[in-house]
């Protein structure tokens, strides 16, 4: 389980921690730092590590997220695009990243796995190095290493770069029963009755995902609830890579209030399974509906003001206190404290 | 002053009823951005609009909340606020058929009942009561302010003689039972001058400005 982040100079986040448990919910008003810890922590186990999505390394598929017209590169990681340096660190583990003008930015870990030794020495400190994001967005370097538990960003935005790995996939995801189950599961909120997911063909040799019904008909997965689009997008990707830590980013997102207790409870299973969970939201109701079913769940309000992230950690009791009170967590900025 | 919500219903009910007077009056009333100032005030009673009723000169922003429990029963979360860092609270609520001794010694004995130190300081304001509190070893400053005017409504007074007196219909009668008899263009009527008119909004709401005047603001 990941305890500890520490981040400086990644992304707005000049300086600032965050104290993580088992299933943590992160609240706070927009450009509070929210879905940068996410990031964070996505990115903490290897930037360059295949994850199940397309493109297929955590930091490219980053760079796809933000990305609004042709830029390429990596310096949009880094603190206002000009920091030198910047750092991730889970637990004891750091991330160290710096840029350099001509070869792009270099990754180092100061974590030493049994079999790997130093390649770098800055003083006292021996780095390992891990790779480079280079300026024309290619990277290179260890990707089978981990230095931290594994994680899986999931979120509304992502979901179409799952797609294609998806398919890519498919007969390993295939020949599990996880289709099937997770489209009984989903038909229990939804008035048809889903028997399975299948890839087939769709129009001029095409092919796309279908839920298929018990008659046999089909319908794309695309053409269903946006919700349940992303729920049965996001449990195959889950029961395919399996990671120690799923971060759901703004997870109220298309979620219907049975749908998200639905969610919620499969978060409860993952939790006495021993994985751990952070989510995003806005939505008061999820933290409700979060720390229904994980009694000691963290919320953690953020802030960000002058790059200084700022976490303050509540309990359940707090927060019932604040709603006897009238104090919404969201509008905790306005506190004193 | 300007107001900062501290939850998202009272927000968006005062920012829905602010449009109705006026499209540019939330601006001016609620405060985009979190207050600096540790100032706070607490309605006891009544509908998220009586926040009107005060002094607004939109240079600073105090936050302003409402308590699950009505009247005294608000005071029950003072502690809540004085540990997020609140040192100075304003607590805005209706007379009704209280004597004004009466009321103040109610919530003397709530103070006491909750285990809040408070020393009464010398306060010319009529309705208006202060205090010097102590709670868990922290100081705040503690202001009442009844909402009622003397001369207008029955025995039972409230927000809503103010808000009869503004618009030049008070009678001796209930104050609210006038106000709901208002077309509604004329209720919304009443709370403009409370805007564009200082001194006639000072003249009606003095408790109001005396009060909210002793917060740091």
């Amino acid at each position: 389980m990941i305890k500890r982040l520490r981040l400086e100079n990644f992304k707005g986040v000049v300086e600032g921690e965050a104290e993580l448990d088992k299933l943590t919910i992160l609240v706070g008003p927009n450009n509070s730092g929210k879905t940068t810890i996410l990031e964070a922590l996505f990115l903490a186990p290897n930037p360059l590590r295949q994850i199940p999505y397309f493109p297929s390394t955590a930091v490219q598929l980053l760079l796809e997220y933000h990305k609004t017209l042709s830029e390429t590169g990596y310096t949009f990681l880094l603190n206002k695009y000009i920091a030198k340096n910047m750092m991730i660190k889970v637990d004891d583990r750091e991330l160290l990243f710096t840029k350099d003008s001509v070869s792009g930015i270099a990754i180092f870990t100061s974590y030493l796995p049994p079999g790997y030794s130093s390649t770098h020495r800055f003083g006292e400190r021996e780095l390992l190095e891990l790779g480079y994001l280079r300026p024309d967005s290619r990277v290179e370097g260890l990707s089978d290493l981990r230095i931290a538990d594994n994680t899986l960003l999931l979120s509304t935005k992502l979901a179409k770069f799952a797609h294609e790995y998806l398919q890519t996939k498919w007969i390993e995801i295939l020949n599990t029963r996880a289709p099937a189950l997770i489209s009984r599961d989903v038909s229990r909120f939804v008035s048809e009755e889903y028997v399975n997911v299948t890839a087939e063909p769709f129009m001029a040799g095409s092919t796309t995902f279908y839920v298929m019904l018990a008659d046999g008909t089909r319908i794309r997965l695309s053409d269903l609830g946006a919700g349940v689009h992303l729920y049965v997008v996001n449990r195959l990707l889950y029961e395919h890579y399996r990671p120690d830590v799923v971060l759901w980013d703004d997870l109220e997102t298309h979620l219907n209030p049975r749908l998200l207790t639905h969610v919620v409870e499969w978060f409860a299973d993952l939790v006495e399974e021993g994985k751990q969970v952070i989510v995003s939201t806005h939505s008061l109701e999820v933290v409700e509906t979060l720390t229904a079913f994980v009694e000691d769940a963290a919320v953690l309000l953020t802030s960000l003001r002058d790059g200084k992230l700022k976490v303050r950690k509540l309990g359940t009791k707090e927060l019932e206190e604040w709603a006897k009170a009238g104090i919404d967590p969201r509008y905790a900025e306005a506190l004193p404290l | 002053m300007r107001i900062f919500p501290l939850n998202r219903r009272m927000s968006a009910r005062i920012q829905s009823r602010l449009r109705w007077v006026d499209k540019q009056l939330p601006r001016k009333v609620l405060a985009d951005k979190a207050p600096t100032l540790g100032s706070l005030i607490i309605l006891g009673d009544g509908r998220e609009d009586d926040v009107v009723c005060h002094h607004l000169d939109g240079n600073k922003t105090v936050g302003i909340v409402k308590s699950e429990l009505p009247r005294y029963g608000a005071l029950e979360n003072l502690k809540v606020y004085v540990n997020e860092g609140y040192k100075d609270i304003v607590f805005v609520l209706d007379q009704e058929d209280d004597t004004l001794p009466n009321l103040g010694r109610r919530i003397r004995e709530k103070l006491g009942e909750i285990g809040v130190g408070c020393e009464e300081e010398r306060c010319n304001a009529r309705r208006v009561v202060r205090f010097n509190c102590l709670a868990g070893g922290v100081k705040f400053r503690f202001v009442v302010v009844v909402n009622g005017l003397d001369d207008v409504g029955g025995p039972s007074h409230k927000i809503e003689d103010h808000l009869v007196k503004l618009a030049g219909v008070a009678r001796p009668m209930d104050s609210k039972y006038i106000c709901n008899g208002l077309e509604q263009d004329k209720k919304w009527e009443v709370f403009r001058p409370i805007c564009d008119d200082r001194e006639a909004a000072e003249m009606v709401f003095s408790q109001h400005f005396g009060g909210l005047g002793l917060l740091d603001c």
